[in-house]
C-alpha cells in the first residue's frame, strides 16, 4: 500500500500512530498530539501504551503484525481513563505499523475536554452525530425517568385525594347518620311525651275532680300534692317535648300581635303559681317606656316562656335580696324592633367554667343543682333554641356570690298598631261561675275514645251547668252531630274508626253543625297537629293536659263565639 | 416540532413571567399536555397556539416574543446538554452562522421528523455577513433573529441585524444583514 505522504493520512486518521519495526512511535495525528501534547517522536509504544482485552503488553512488531486488520483497543498508561478503539494496519513491505483509531466517548463533552471540538471530526466520520444522538437518548431515558416520577407523584396525588374524598364521605354518612339518630330521637322523645301526657292527662283531670268534691281538709291537701307533682312532670315532659321538636325541626313560631305588659303579667302570674314563686323574693320590672304598651308582632307565648324559664331560675338561686326583669329596644328600624332582655339577680351566682355549659341540652352549673333545686337542665338549653328561632342571641354574666344577668334578644315585626286587634279572652276563677251563668243548660258535644279523658271534660263541664253528649269515636260524633245542634264541640284527633280531623271534615260538609265552633282536644302537641286541625275545619286546638281552668276558659270564649255568631 | 422546543418556550415564560402564567397559557392554549420529551415529534399548531397564547396572555407582540425566546433558545439548548453541538458547530461566531445549515443537516438526518430549517450564508466578511433563512414554517424569522443575537452574546460579540428580505414582503425567503462588532 503506498501511503504517499504522511501528511494526507493524518488528516484522514487525526488519532493515527506510526510505528516502526521496533514499535518506536513515528508519525501521529494532529489530534492524537492535541490529546497527548507531551507525545514524543521515537516514544516506545510499550512505554506509552498497553492493549485492552490481551495479556501483557506489546511485544514486537512480529507479534503486533499478525493483528492486521483486527480490532484492537488501546488506552494511554497515564490516562488509562481515555481509550482507542480501531484496528492495527502491518504494511510489511515497509516494516510500518499503523495504528487507525479513535478515542471510544460516549458523551460529545468528553471530547470537548480533550480540547477536540467537534468540528475538528472530519466530514466523513459520523462519530460527532452518534455522539448526539446517544447524548439524545440519555434525555429521553432522562425525559421518560421525569415523566415516571410525574406519574408517581400524580398517582400519589390522586390516592391522597381519593382517600380524603372517601374519608369526607364517610364523615358526610357519619353525620347524616347522626342526624338521622338524633331526629329518630326526637322522634321518639316525642311520642314518648304523647303518651305520658295522656295518662297524666287523666290523673291531673281526677284530681282537679276530686279536689272539687272534697271538703275534708288532709283530703285537699294531698290531692293538691298529686296536682303539684303531677303539674311538676308535666313540665318536665313539656320541656323534653320542646326541645325534642326544636331538634326535629318541627317548632314553628306564632306570628301574633301582643304588648310585652301582656307578657310580663302572665310571667309573673305563672311564676306566682309555682310552689318556689312564693318565697318573698321580690321580683322589679323595668321595662322601657316605649316598649310598655307597644303593639309588636311575634310569639308572646315562646316570649314568656322564655322570660319564664330565666325568671323562675332566678328566683330559684337567689335565696334573698331581688330579681329584675329588663327590656329595652336595641334597634328600631322600618317594620323591625330589636329588644334585649335582661334578667338580673342577686343570687348565689355561677362560677365562670360553668357558664360556658349552662345553654347546652341536659347540663346544669354542677350536678348538685338538680339534686338541691330540681329541673331537668334541659329550660336554659330551650331558651337558647326559641332565641335563635327569633333571630336574636342569648347570654349570661355572672360572679359567684354575687348574683347574675341573662340577657337574650330578639327580633320582633312592628306594625305600628296603636291597640290589640285581638279581644282579650276571659279568665279568672270566675269563669267557670260565667259559663253556668250565662250558657248553663246549653247542649255541648265531646267527642273523646278515651273513658278517662270523657269522665274528666264531662264531670268538669256539667260542674260549670252545660249539657254534655259523649261520643267515643269520629263516626259517633258524626252521628250525633247530624241529628243535634251544639254550641261547641270538643273533638280528640285520634279516635278508632274515624279520626277527628275526618269527622269534623263531615261535620262541616253536611250536618246540624257545620259552623259551629270545634275545638281539637288532643296529647299530640307538634304544630303540625295544630295545623292539621285548623285544615280539617277545627277552630282552635288545646293541648293535652289539659286543666280545669284552661277548659273553662276556652269553653266560655268559644261559647261566646258562638252566641256571637248566632246574633 | 421537537419537544424541545415546546420545553423551551416553558421554561422561557416560567423564568420570565412565572408557572402560574404558563399554566394560565396552556389553558388558554388548550394544550392538555403537561410535560413535553424533548425529542418527541409533536405538531407545530400545538407550539403556534402557545406562542399565540402567550402573546394574548402577557400582552406581547409576537414578534417581541418570538426574539426573546430565539435569544433564549441559544441558552436552553446549552443548558439542556447540546452546548457541545454548538461548541462543535464553530468557534467564531461567522463560522458557527456558515455552518448552521451543516448544524441542521446533521439534526435533520438523526431525526428526520424534525424538518429543520435550512441556512446559507453571503458577503461573508470579518465583521460580518448575510444569512438567508429557508423554512416551512411561516412567521419564525423573529426567532432567528433572537438566535443570531443569542450566539452573538454566546461568544461575547454586538451584532446587529437588518432583516434585508422578508417572506412576508413576498420574498421568497429570509434574508439578515449581519454586522458583528
Amino acid at each position: 500500500m503506498e501511503l504517499g505522504s504522511p501528511l494526507p493520512l493524518g488528516e484522514l486518521f487525526p488519532f493515527l500512530l506510526e510505528l516502526d519495526d521496533c514499535l518506536r512511535i513515528g508519525q501521529t495525528g494532529p489530534l492524537m498530539r492535541k490529546a497527548y501534547p507531551g507525545l514524543q517522536t521515537g516514544d516506545f509504544l510499550i512505554d506509552v501504551f498497553q492493549p485492552i482485552g490481551k495479556s501483557g503488553e506489546f511485544v514486537s512488531f512480529d507479534q503486533l503484525s499478525t493483528e492486521h486488520r483486527r480490532p484492537a483497543a488501546i488506552r494511554q498508561k497515564q490516562s488509562p481513563a481515555l481509550v482507542f478503539r480501531g484496528e492495527w494496519f502491518a504494511c510489511k513491505a515497509s516494516r510500518k505499523l499503523f495504528f487507525l483509531g479513535w478515542p471510544w466517548v460516549t458523551d460529545p463533552d468528553e471530547l470537548t475536554n480533550l480540547g477536540i471540538p467537534l468540528h475538528a471530526i472530519p466530514a466523513h466520520n459520523p462519530l460527532g452525530d452518534l455522539l448526539l444522538l446517544l447524548k439524545t437518548n440519555r434525555n429521553t431515558l432522562a425525559d421518560t425517568h421525569a415523566l415516571t416520577e410525574a406519574l408517581r407523584q400524580r398517582t400519589l396525588a390522586l390516592e391522597s385525594s381519593n382517600r380524603r374524598l372517601q374519608d369526607e364521605a364517610a364523615l358526610i354518612r357519619a353525620v347524616e347518620e347522626a342526624k338521622r339518630a338524633n331526629h329518630a330521637k326526637s322522634t321518639f322523645l316525642a311520642n314518648m311525651s304523647h303518651e305520658l301526657r295522656t295518662p297524666l292527662s287523666g290523673i291531673i283531670g281526677m284530681a282537679s275532680l276530686l279536689l272539687k268534691r272534697s271538703e275534708e281538709p288532709k283530703t285537699r291537701d294531698q290531692i293538691g300534692k298529686i296536682l303539684a307533682s303531677s303539674n311538676h312532670l308535666l313540665a318536665v315532659i313539656n320541656d323534653i317535648l320542646d326541645l325534642s321538636k326544636i331538634e326535629a325541626n318541627r317548632m314553628s313560631l306564632e306570628s301574633a300581635p301582643f304588648t310585652l305588659s301582656g307578657v310580663i303579667n302572665n310571667v309573673q302570674n305563672a311564676l306566682l303559681l309555682r310552689a318556689d314563686g312564693h318565697r318573698g323574693i321580690e321580683v322589679r320590672i323595668a321595662i322601657a317606656e316605649e316598649l310598655l304598651d307597644r303593639v309588636l308582632t311575634g310569639d308572646p307565648l315562646r316570649l314568656g316562656q322564655i322570660l319564664i324559664n330565666l325568671l323562675g331560675n332566678a328566683m330559684k338561686f337567689t335565696p334573698h335580696g331581688h330579681a329584675t326583669v329588663r327590656a329595652d329596644i336595641v334597634s328600631a328600624e322600618g317594620d323591625e324592633v330589636i329588644v334585649r332582655f335582661e334578667v338580673e339577680d342577686t343570687g348565689i351566682g355561677i362560677q365562670p367554667e360553668d357558664q360556658e355549659r349552662l345553654f347546652l341540652a341536659f347540663e346544669q352549673a354542677d350536678s348538685s343543682t338538680s339534686r338541691r333545686h330540681g329541673g331537668t337542665g334541659l329550660g336554659l338549653a330551650i331558651c337558647k333554641r326559641l332565641v335563635e328561632l327569633m333571630e336574636g342571641s342569648i347570654g349570661v354574666r355572672s360572679q359567684p356570690g354575687r348574683g347574675s344577668t341573662f340577657w337574650f334578644t330578639v327580633r320582633f315585626s312592628d306594625p305600628h298598631q296603636s291597640s290589640l286587634p285581638l279581644p282579650a279572652s276571659a279568665s279568672g276563677p270566675a269563669t267557670e261561675e260565667t259559663i253556668r251563668v250565662q250558657f248553663g243548660g246549653t247542649r255541648i258535644l265531646i267527642a273523646d275514645d278515651e273513658p278517662v279523658s270523657q269522665e274528666i271534660a264531662r264531670e268538669l263541664l256539667e260542674h260549670a251547668g252545660l249539657v254534655v253528649d259523649v261520643a267515643s269515636d269520629g263516626q259517633e260524633a258524626l252521628e250525633l252531630s247530624r241529628q243535634n245542634a251544639y254550641a261547641l264541640i270538643l273533638m280528640d284527633m285520634q279516635m278508632p274508626r274515624m279520626s277527628g280531623t275526618e269527622a269534623t271534615r263531615c261535620i262541616r260538609g253536611q250536618s246540624l253543625n257545620t259552623a259551629t265552633p270545634i275545638l281539637a282536644t288532643t296529647a299530640n302537641a307538634f304544630d303540625e297537629d295544630r295545623k292539621d286541625c285548623l285544615e280539617a275545619g277545627m277552630n282552635s286546638h288545646l293541648p293535652k293536659p289539659i286543666s280545669p281552668a284552661k277548659l273553662y276558659e276556652a269553653v266560655l270564649h268559644w261559647l261566646q263565639y258562638d252566641a256571637n255568631r248566632r246574633d | 416540532m421537537y419537544g424541545l422546543v415546546n420545553r423551551a418556550l416553558q421554561e422561557f415564560i416560567c423564568t420570565h413571567h412565572g408557572e402560574a402564567s404558563w399554566a394560565a397559557i396552556r389553558i388558554t392554549a388548550g394544550v392538555e399536555l403537561e410535560f413535553f420529551v424533548r425529542m418527541e415529534s409533536y405538531p407545530d399548531d400545538i407550539t403556534y397556539r402557545l406562542v399565540g397564547a402567550a402573546c394574548e396572555s402577557l400582552c406581547i407582540e409576537p414578534a417581541t416574543l418570538l426574539r426573546n425566546f430565539g435569544r433564549h433558545w441559544v441558552l436552553f439548548t446549552g443548558q439542556e446538554g447540546y452546548g457541545s453541538l454548538l461548541d462543535g458547530a464553530g468557534s467564531s461566531l461567522q463560522e458557527i452562522l456558515t455552518n448552521l445549515d451543516d448544524l441542521h443537516v446533521r439534526v435533520g438526518l438523526m431525526y428526520p421528523a424534525l424538518k429543520p430549517p435550512s441556512f446559507s450564508c453571503s458577503d461573508v466578511r470579518e465583521d460580518g455577513l448575510t444569512l438567508h433563512y429557508f423554512s416551512e414554517r411561516p412567521g419564525l424569522a423573529p426567532m432567528v433573529m433572537g438566535l443570531i443575537e443569542g450566539l452573538g452574546e454566546r461568544f461575547g460579540k454586538t451584532v446587529t441585524i437588518r432583516h434585508s428580505c422578508d417572506r412576508n414582503a413576498g420574498a421568497d425567503h429570509d434574508s439578515f444583514d449581519i454586522r458583528i462588532a
